[in-house]
């Protein structure tokens, strides 16, 4: 058995598929208000099942509030997943 | 979030719906999302999600006001001092399509095409090509013992493996295609390799008695490989009528005359030829009818740049604007085969003020032609194959592969060139 890891942690491109030609990894990020992630996450399952998305990992992580910009994510007192 | 999606733009579409109903989700949950990745969100989304955004735009008029950096998310996002989004023009076409345009089309039927189609449609032609090829070979009074059959079946599957080997890189192609292209392809190589073995040892033969002039036989045979060349660039080879040529060959053309050998000699071997034929045609037009459903006879197409004027002009009047994309994208309907080339070609010299933004859903555009010795690709275009024109002209035929955004400057300048260009065959319709 390979634990993903520690395949990881001393060479990233253990990772990689052999090409990207044909198909190909993609991330993307949403930033949620703590308080509201037990409720997205049902909702956000429902939107990958109706569309069979072949979904390789989510991972959820807390991000401190964003303050300065026009366009940020994350709004003050609230968290991102 | 980490997912896997395939490359090809069926499959680039089919995640950017989903991602449009994640972001109504995640905009629900009073959430937002990380913008530098691609740009699926609609206007109203972004706007509901980043509100100050405006300010951030009007920041960026003041400091660049003539948009000298620029990026996809402008291209997308950044509204005109009015607030309203600008007008997309030829000159500063964005690389992607925006989402509103992106779901006006994927509501459409019949718009879009399985990428694949565009290289492997290719291999079809070759056979076209041959035929006609073929008809000019006859028609100059070259003897048929001399015309290169083999090398043409040779070209055939060169092409075949090419196109494949091009289409394949992104999409994985119908087997349906590959069923249609080898029946034809093994079916040609058969008539090829039967001719080659007949005309190099009877045919020859029997040449050497051939009268000054050639005999009335020839003269059919050619006026026939050329109906049947003009047919199959526009219809199915199986609908072309072998059973009409069998029985003009003995209605329409006298029994006697001069090089009476080499007349009786064509007269059987030409029956021969269009008996099999007609026998194989209708059997393949029977086993067809069942398996395929019958095909689309227009294109639809998305340029940036399009007016009134451009749908006045004659050259032009093959086109025909069926749809108002969002920030001014037209749909265009197009005749496939010849008048598409044309079409096109005649749309080319309005290339620096119109722009293709895509073929069917697609980004990519194939062609061929025939170019003289020394000819140099394109920077933008990929050769995916080249060889000798079977009419045996010191030309090649190549096979190129462009982004459709580049279609008319590349036919633009290539018109350009008269001599040293590449003449236009086809420009393949998907």
């Amino acid at each position: 058995m390979t634990w993903r890891n520690w395949e990881a942690s001393y060479d990233v491109s253990e990772l990689e598929p052999r090409s990207r030609a044909h198909d190909t990894y993609v991330l993307q990020e949403y930033f949620l208000p703590v308080d509201s992630l037990a409720a997205f996450v049902p909702r956000m399952a429902k939107v990958f099942r109706k569309h069979d998305a072949d979904v390789v990992n989510v991972s959820i992580r807390h991000a401190l509030p964003d303050t300065g910009s026009f366009c940020r994510g994350h709004r003050p007192s609230r968290s991102p997943t | 979030m980490y997912y896997r999606q395939g490359t090809d733009p069926a499959s680039q579409r089919a995640v950017a719906r989903w991602t449009r109903e994640m972001l109504d989700t995640v905009l629900a949950s009073g959430g937002r999302w990380y913008l530098p990745y691609q740009p699926h969100a609609t206007r109203a989304q972004f706007e509901r999600g980043y509100p100050r955004a405006s300010q951030l735009f009007a920041v960026k008029r003041r400091v660049d006001p003539t948009d000298k950096f620029t990026n996809v998310l402008w291209d997308m996002y950044a509204p005109d001092a009015r607030g309203n989004a600008p007008a997309i023009d030829a000159a500063r076409m964005p690389a992607v399509l925006q989402a509103e345009a992106r779901e006006q089309l994927d509501a459409r039927q019949h718009y879009y095409r399985n990428e694949s189609a565009e290289y492997l449609t290719h291999a079809e032609w070759d056979l076209v090509y041959t035929s006609d090829a073929y008809a000019r070979w006859l028609a100059s009074g070259n003897r048929p013992s001399a015309f290169p059959y083999v090398r043409s079946v040779g070209s055939f599957w060169r092409s075949y493996r090419a196109a494949e080997r091009a289409a394949s890189v992104r999409s994985d192609v119908p087997v349906g295609t590959h069923v249609m292209l080898n029946v034809i392809g093994v079916s040609t190589a058969i008539e090829y390799g039967l001719k080659a073995m007949y005309e190099s040892s009877l045919g020859r033969a029997a040449e050497w008695t051939e009268p000054a002039g050639g005999v009335a036989e020839e003269k059919y045979a050619a006026r026939v490989a050329a109906d049947y060349a003009a047919l199959i660039a526009e219809k199915e080879w199986y609908e072309f009528s072998f059973s009409h040529a069998l029985r003009g060959l003995w209605t329409d053309v006298p029994l006697t005359g001069p090089g009476m050998i080499r007349k009786w000699e064509r007269r059987f071997a030409l029956s021969g030829e269009y008996a099999v034929k007609a026998m194989y045609a209708s059997l393949i037009a029977m086993g067809t009818s069942s398996a395929y459903e019958p095909d689309q006879l227009t294109r639809e197409l998305v340029v940036a740049g399009w007016n009134d004027s451009l749908a006045r002009d004659p050259a032009l009047a093959a086109m025909t604007r069926v749809a108002t994309l969002d920030r001014g994208y037209s749909l265009l309907r197009v005749p496939r085969y010849t008048p598409y080339r044309e079409a096109l070609i005649a749309l080319s010299a309005h290339h620096d003020s119109v722009r293709l933004a895509e073929v069917s859903g697609n980004g990519v555009v194939t062609l061929t032609g025939l170019v003289p010795e020394g000819w140099v690709a394109p920077a933008r275009a990929t050769v995916i194959t080249a060889y000798p024109d079977a009419g045996g002209a010191a030309r090649r035929r190549v096979l190129l592969a462009l982004p459709a955004r580049e279609l008319l400057d590349v036919l633009a300048t290539q018109r350009g060139r008269s001599a040293g260009g590449l003449a236009v065959d086809h420009i393949y319709d998907y």
